[in-house]
């Protein structure tokens, strides 16, 4: 509480209750006056003078880091580019694309899908069931009887539409076809999954190397 | 407007050494002092603080503005914590303090036997500043020694208005006891 008081820092009422203090306090008041001859006596302190000047003869190489080092896009691009770098590589490593693809992006899931239509259109009796096969409630939850079953011997896939006539018979011993695509997809990841992976990792590389660099100037040079 | 100092940073971040020169001017002194204070040595606060205005140069470019003397006692405080930290696993080579040289004042102001007896006082004073702790040091000598505001010197020191409330109070305060063993030391007029 001395040290503010001597340098003028305390508010008018921390100062009352400092004055008031010291006029029934001996050993305190003992104790400001010490305290305040200390300072005094640093504050006449002279400057010291060096025997030569700092004036630089010729300008040191400045560092192409020097106007990026507090750089809050360096920080941004680099955080930035670790997310990228761990989302591909977790695509990569799961699969999550991959099983994507064989769900609903590769041909021989969407033709399976789109037999369900055909077949419930066309069951029973031969009466066609006037229903879309888009209308709520029927796409989310679809009858058991609407659900094809595929058994050996059939085809999936393509349909047989006379043009290309070739489906991937089940014959019991090979997988079902969407266990083959995700197999071999799981093994032979797609050629831009690979590039994303290199790009993004160098680019991480490079940035963080460079945030390092600025912090260890920033530390020392206030950058 | 900008100051002439403002414009002086500007041309020097553009690459003018020659302004940067008349800045160096302006702050070696209180780079070289703070050094001096820090160390305790006249010759490593020479190295110090032509490294510590060479650092200076090469990030200016990286300067974002406001206090120039607190960015430049900066990096001064920084290379000496560095050195000082440098110097703890070298006993052999702890700090020592140096008489170090001082302006004299103009004999009308100050006589001869008065400039003796206050250099011999600052040097008493340069030796007891020496065993405060690192921060408690820095802090008196930012604020009672170069009379910095309380702001300028968390901004230097990298620490809370708070913070330095506190180191400044038992840097004080240890100083005073240091001086109260050995104020028979002391000229009888500077006696605490």
């Amino acid at each position: 509480m001395f040290s503010p008081y001597l340098d003028g820092r305390l508010t008018s009422l921390e100062r009352d209750r400092v004055l008031y203090h010291i006029e029934i306090c001996g050993a305190c008041h003992r104790e400001l006056q010490s305290l305040e001859r200390t300072v005094n006596l640093l504050r006449r302190m002279p400057m010291a003078s060096a025997s030569r000047s700092f004036t630089l003869a010729e300008a040191p190489k400045r560092s192409v880091l020097a106007g990026i080092g507090n750089s809050v896009w360096l920080r941004a691009a680099t955080a930035a580019t670790v997310i990228v770098l761990c989302a591909v590589l977790a695509i990569d490593f799961t699969g999550a694309l991959d099983d994507q693809d064989s769900q609903s992006g590769s041909p021989v899931a969407t033709e399976a899908q789109e037999v369900v239509p055909t077949m419930s259109a066309e069951n029973g009796d031969g009466t066609t069931i006037a229903s879309s096969p888009l209308s709520p409630g029927e796409n989310d939850a679809p009858p058991a009887a609407t659900v094809p079953e595929v058994l050996p011997g059939t085809f999936i896939g393509a349909p047989d539409d006379g043009l290309s006539g070739k489906g991937i018979e089940q014959d019991g011993n090979a997988p079902p076809a969407a266990m083959q695509k995700s197999t071999d997809s799981s093994s032979h990841s797609p050629a831009w999954i690979r590039v994303a992976e290199i790009a993004s990792g160098s680019l991480t590389i490079g940035l963080v190397w460079a945030s390092l660099l600025a912090w260890q100037r920033r530390r020392r040079a206030v950058i | 407007m900008a100051s002439y100092e403002d414009s002086l940073i500007q041309q020097s971040r553009d690459g003018d050494l020659d302004s940067f020169n008349q800045l160096v001017e302006k702050y070696q002194g209180q780079v070289y002092n703070l050094s001096l204070r820090m160390l305790g040595n006249p010759q490593d606060a020479e190295d110090l603080t032509q490294e510590t205005l060479v650092l200076g140069w090469k990030a200016l470019p990286g300067f974002k503005g406001g206090n120039f003397r607190a960015w430049i006692l900066r990096i001064a405080s920084n290379a000496c914590t560095d050195v000082l930290r440098s110097k703890k696993g070298r006993k052999a080579d702890s700090l020592e303090a140096v008489f170090p040289e001082y302006n004299p004042l103009p004999s009308e102001i100050e006589s001869p036997e008065d400039q003796v007896l206050r250099e011999e006082v600052a040097q008493f004073l340069h030796e007891q500043l020496l065993l405060l702790s690192e921060d408690q040091r820095l802090v008196v000598i930012l604020a009672d020694l170069q009379g910095l505001s309380y702001e300028e010197v968390a901004q230097i020191a990298n620490c809370s208005l708070g913070t330095v409330k506190s180191r400044l109070s038992r840097g004080r305060a240890n100083l005073r006891d240091l001086l109260l063993e050995h104020q028979e030391l002391l000229p009888t007029e500077f006696r605490l």
